[in-house]
């Protein structure tokens, strides 16, 4: 039912790497665990809303918005110092291209 | 009394009226980490320093005539996928190992400013995707009544550091039941509050429509206490609600007279233990004692619950998960070219659990099955609301086990994932539907170790749950230690 | 026995997706400014830097300008808008999903009018939605790095898609000029290609002459100017109409135009088509839009143009092609109007403006949000020119000057000696030495050559470094000669 190029376009898509030798095992993973789920389709949804946000409704939450006024910016050192590889005020990551 | 043996409340009454020093618990807290965290292995990060500092700044002002906050001196555990700034926070993974957060969680925040101390960092699941804390890269969390079972999980870290004296209140997050599964596995009581109640800035995401921190505690009295201090509307949160009835240590009525409790049938039949069906009615029964009125009745949907969960759970999850690719904070492991940097760096960097779960959840979204799988699930979440809406008609409070089982053997739950998701059947509902919900002790297993009973109320009720709570904790007397 | 060869008649069909970023304070969902040119990474937070546990949170701002061009793109306001996430690998993304809208659009079904009067014709807007932008990439020559910078991650854009109703180049760059203009008079956001501040990908593909079915489309991206737009739409054109010629198929892909080669380059094959799995985002609940709130939004919309073009001729009488001209842009409406205000002749204004003034904008590559020239300076300069204090010649030096600096003509006139010569006696002078000095030129002038005066009175402005009247230098020759 999960076929092979569907466990190998969901690894691209997701960025993971699926070494050849576990691709049946996790492809039997991913198909055993869509079945489990495929129960759903006892029911009928045709016309049900789908439910996105449980509360937010129901506590008459609508517009949560901000002003337009500047509160954050800049400890650069702070925010980047995580960064794995930088290049003094930039983050440098692999090359990309375009 | 023992200094261990009180509960959060009262330790923090008694260090605001300077009956005990601040530092005199937390050394005792420390004692007991040097007695049991070896063996049990509750913390990722214990921050001795900064606690003692902050038992010592508590000293001075008190000294100086100035009023603590309510939690002053109660040494609390956070679990590891809250961000405490400056203070490491892993979410229990290789790709977060040494990543530093730059900011408190709101939670954290509010802890600290109700002058709690904070002790460390507590164990998890890895991204809080598990329930038995096997699944952090840094190793598992014992349960501190037979050290050969889990914990429970995911939040096993936290539970476990309540249950065992390590801390005296320990905050987790629950997205399926990690806050009340592993209180129930460990004697302790856990709570998920309503969706929405504490803000959820700083708390590294798992499925943003469903997380919630709870607090993990001695006691029902611990847990509002607890609760009050850190929900609080965040303008940094767009789902975080206002919410005006959060003094939950008053007002709350004493009894349960007239009060109408539901028990939703057990269809999914086998798989509950006998033992635990057998607490779970002594509770019911006692509180019809006490003048509840018990009703059982079928929810009808029980069966679309956990495949509903996952559905949503590791469709979000695979979103939110995507920020961790080795370029702006975390592992990167070095390859050729951008896309292998993304690849290596994120198959070495989660574990196996992880990655099953973003691949589920990347299908559920992806192009072709999008409407099949995770549309149809927020459609099926919404039949499951509308039975509990349905209930609460009827009922002001269900009653029912936490786990189908007590706490698991070490090493046995790996085996099938798929076994192991379907012990999340009594709790997911609440995460589905945002509903409040609790566990608390109510027996022993003959095995030794904790069952516990999980109470459900509808959206904003926590007033009930520690209603009944507090009446259940009268009737069996005692404490566990 | 050949068949019959004839070849067939196409018809270029071309649509727009235009990313404009919005002029807010702060960026659409946190708190960090939105502001271009800061030092690198300055302008971050751990929201838009995609930091574990971090919450997006909607900026009303972006909102209500989207709704405001919306409106003035007449669509209709979604009663219930939403966003959602779009998901797909890419450093200048920190959370490796955008946040967009795609199910719940704020505005839709809008058009824009290209052209006048009976050749108007509407091109049709099918959306605008609100969404973040990506941080910038810079590429490091050297070494095999991109350096990355967060202050534009998060920045509010509009993206504006038309159907494809638009048929050339020309047609193209008119929707273009007047989304601007739109734009412009909200004050919105100052679109600047060149900046980055409006981006342009085009959609284009060939339908056969008479048919109904659209052909395959390309889209096109790497537009950076209206020029280039022009050359890319004419080559891509051409491209596929010679593939379709020769039998081929259009290859259904995005192309990157190249300016300085004049080609564009296939970008993305579309084996790989990118499955971006839009879902609503959980973290943003949805926005509802009341009937009050767009009525406020309405209400608040400024004059447009054609009102505003249609007032200039009734409340200051200038002709309706001199208000056309100056409502073009709204930063030069005001400029015109404010000017007037200060009880200069409208007409003087609006013809400084048409003439001095857009040759200049035109020369030094300023648009009207660069002119710096105040009203009050401007004003004083032409009064002092209408006075005679100077020259016109002077008057459009100190223009030249004065239009990207306000420097105060008064002052600056007085500093470099520039007032016309008043001093009647000092001129008398002057020309009677041009005369003397002149003696071929005073003959043939004597002899009927009335070239000859136009040498004389040449090099009397010459001698007084063209500060005197021309005319009265012109009247006091004639006296002197004549005499």
């Amino acid at each position: 039912m999960i076929s092979m190029e569907t466990l190998e376009r969901v690894g691209r898509l997701a960025e993971l790497e699926i070494p050849e030798n576990q691709r049946e095992a996790a492809r039997q993973d991913l198909e055993k665990m869509v079945a489990f789920v495929d129960v759903m389709k006892e029911l009928n949804v045709k016309d049900v809303e789908p439910l996105y946000q449980v509360t937010a409704e129901r506590a008459g939450m609508q517009n949560v918005l901000r002003d337009d006024v500047v509160t954050e910016g800049g400890d650069r050192e702070a925010l980047l110092g995580n960064a794995p590889k930088r290049r003094g005020e930039f983050a440098s990551v692999p090359k990309t291209f375009a | 009394m023992k200094i261990l043996d009180l509960t959060a409340v009262e330790l923090a009454e008694r260090i605001r009226r300077g009956e005990i020093d601040a530092m005199e618990s937390l050394e005792a807290v420390f004692d007991r980490i040097s007695e049991r965290e070896e063996q049990l292995h509750c913390y990722l990060v214990l921050d001795r320093e900064g606690a003692r500092a902050k038992a010592r700044e508590l000293q001075k002002r008190r000294s100086a005539g100035e009023v603590l906050g309510p939690l002053a001196g109660v040494p609390v555990a956070v679990k590891d996928n809250l961000c405490t700034k400056g203070m490491g926070t892993t979410c229990g993974s290789r790709i977060l190992e040494n990543y530093i957060p730059p900011y408190d969680a709101t939670a954290v925040r509010n802890l600290r400013n109700a002058d709690a101390i904070i002790l460390g960092k507590t164990n998890l699941d890895e991204f809080g995707m598990g329930n038995t804390t096997e699944s952090s890269y840094f190793g598992l969390t014992r349960n501190p009544w037979n050290e050969e079972r889990s914990a429970g999980g995911s939040s096993g870290g936290s539970a476990a550091a309540v249950a065992s004296g390590e801390c005296y209140a320990a905050i987790g997050t629950d997205t399926g039941g990690s806050v009340r599964q592993p209180a129930s596995h460990c004697g302790v009581v856990g709570l998920k509050p309503t969706y929405g109640t504490v803000s959820r800035n700083g708390l590294i995401a798992y499925c943003s429509s469903m997380d919630q921190a709870g607090p993990i505690t001695k006691d029902v009295r611990d847990s509002a206490a607890l609760l009050s201090v850190i929900a609080s509307r965040d303008p940094k949160d767009a789902t975080s609600l206002q919410r005006d009835d959060l003094s939950f240590l008053e007002n709350i009525p004493q009894d349960v007279e007239g009060l109408r409790i539901g028990i939703p049938a057990d269809d999914s039949g086998k798989g509950l233990d006998p033992e635990i069906r057998e607490a779970i009615w002594s509770v019911a029964t006692a509180l019809k004692e006490r003048g509840a009125v018990l009703e059982e009745f079928d929810l009808g949907i029980m069966k679309y619950v956990v495949p509903a969960y996952y559905t949503i759970a590791c469709g979000e999850a695979s979103s939110n998960l995507e920020r961790y690719d080795g370029m702006k904070y975390g592992l990167r492991v070095s390859a050729e070219g951008l896309q292998e940097t993304y690849r290596k760096t994120r198959t070495a960097g989660f574990g196996a659990e992880v990655r099953r779960r973003i691949l589920l959840g990347t299908f559920a979204l992806s192009e072709g099955y999008y409407d099949e799988y995770y549309m149809t699930a927020m459609k099926v979440r919404r039949l499951i609301r509308d039975a509990y809406d349905k209930a609460f008609l009827k009922y002001d409070v269900l009653l029912g086990p936490t786990s189908p089982q007590i706490a698991p053997k070490l090493g046995e739950s790996g085996m099938d994932p798929l076994a192991s998701y379907l012990a999340d059947v009594y709790t997911v509902p609440a995460n589905l539907t945002g509903m409040p919900a609790m566990s608390l002790p109510c027996a022993m297993h003959s095995t030794g170790l904790p069952i516990g009973v999980q109470l459900t109320a509808a959206l904003f009720q926590e007033k009930t749950l520690f209603q009944v709570g507090a009446v259940w904790e009268q009737i069996r007397g005692k404490r566990y230690e | 026995m050949s068949e019959n060869d004839v070849k067939k008649e196409y018809e270029t069909v071309i649509g727009l997706e235009v990313h404009v970023e919005l002029s807010t304070r702060t960026k659409i969902f946190c708190g960090c400014a939105a502001t271009f040119g800061a030092p690198p990474n300055t302008l971050v937070c751990p929201v838009c830097l995609g930091m574990p546990g971090t919450l997006p949170v909607l900026n009303r701002r972006v909102v209500e300008l989207a709704m405001a061009v919306g409106l003035a793109l007449g669509c209709d306001v979604t009663r219930t808008t939403r966003f959602d996430r779009k998901n797909y690998f890419y450093p200048d993304n920190p959370q490796n999903y955008q946040i967009s809208q795609l199910y719940l659009p704020i505005c839709r079904n809008g058009w824009l009018g290209i052209g006048e009067g009976d050749d108007e014709r509407k091109i049709r807007i099918h959306e605008l939605h609100a969404e973040e932008d990506a941080g910038k990439l810079t590429h490091d020559e050297e070494g095999k790095e991109t350096l990355v910078d967060y202050n534009r991650a998060g920045v509010p854009l509009i993206e504006i898609v038309t159907e494809p109703d638009l048929k050339n180049a020309g047609e193209v760059i008119a929707f273009l000029e007047k989304l601007r203009m739109v734009i412009g008079y909200l004050e919105a956001s100052d679109c600047k290609l060149q900046e980055g501040s409006m981006r342009v990908d085009v959609n284009l593909s060939l339908r056969e002459v008479g048919s109904e079915q659209l052909g395959t489309r390309t889209e096109m991206k790497n537009l950076n100017s209206f020029r280039a737009i022009t050359r890319a739409i004419d080559a891509e054109a051409k491209r596929q109409k010679e593939l379709l010629d020769a039998g081929k198929e259009i290859l259904q892909e995005t192309r990157r135009w190249d300016d300085q080669k004049g080609v564009s380059y296939s970008m993305r094959s579309k084996e790989d088509a990118q499955d971006y799995r839009y879902f609503p985002d959980p973290d943003l609940p949805p926005v509802v839009i009341s009937e009050e709130w767009i009525q406020a939004v309405r209400e608040a919309l400024p004059e447009m143009r054609e009102e505003r073009k249609e007032r200039f001729v009734r409340e200051y009488g200038i002709p309706a092609y001199d208000a056309g001209v100056i409502t073009q842009s709204v930063r030069l409406a005001r400029w015109f109007e404010q000017t007037a205000a200060l009880g200069i002749m409208p007409k003087k204004v609006s013809n400084w403006i048409m003439g001095e003034g857009l040759r200049l904008l035109r020369e030094k590559e300023m648009d009207p949000e660069d002119v710096r020239l105040s009203p009050e300076h401007f004003a004083a300069l032409i009064r002092m020119n209408e006075e005679d204090e100077i020259t016109n010649a002077t008057a459009k030096e100190v223009f030249a000057k004065a239009i990207d600096t306000d420097l105060d003509p008064k002052s600056y006139v007085k500093a470099n000696g520039l007032m016309t010569m008043r001093d009647d006696s000092l001129l008398r002078e002057t020309v009677k030495r041009v005369i003397a000095e002149n003696e071929k030129s005073v003959a043939d002038y004597k002899n009927g050559k009335e070239k000859a005066l136009g040498y004389l009175v040449g090099q009397t402005m010459k001698a007084v470094r063209g500060q005197a009247l021309p005319a009265a230098v012109t009247a006091m020759l004639k006296e002197e000669l004549n005499a």
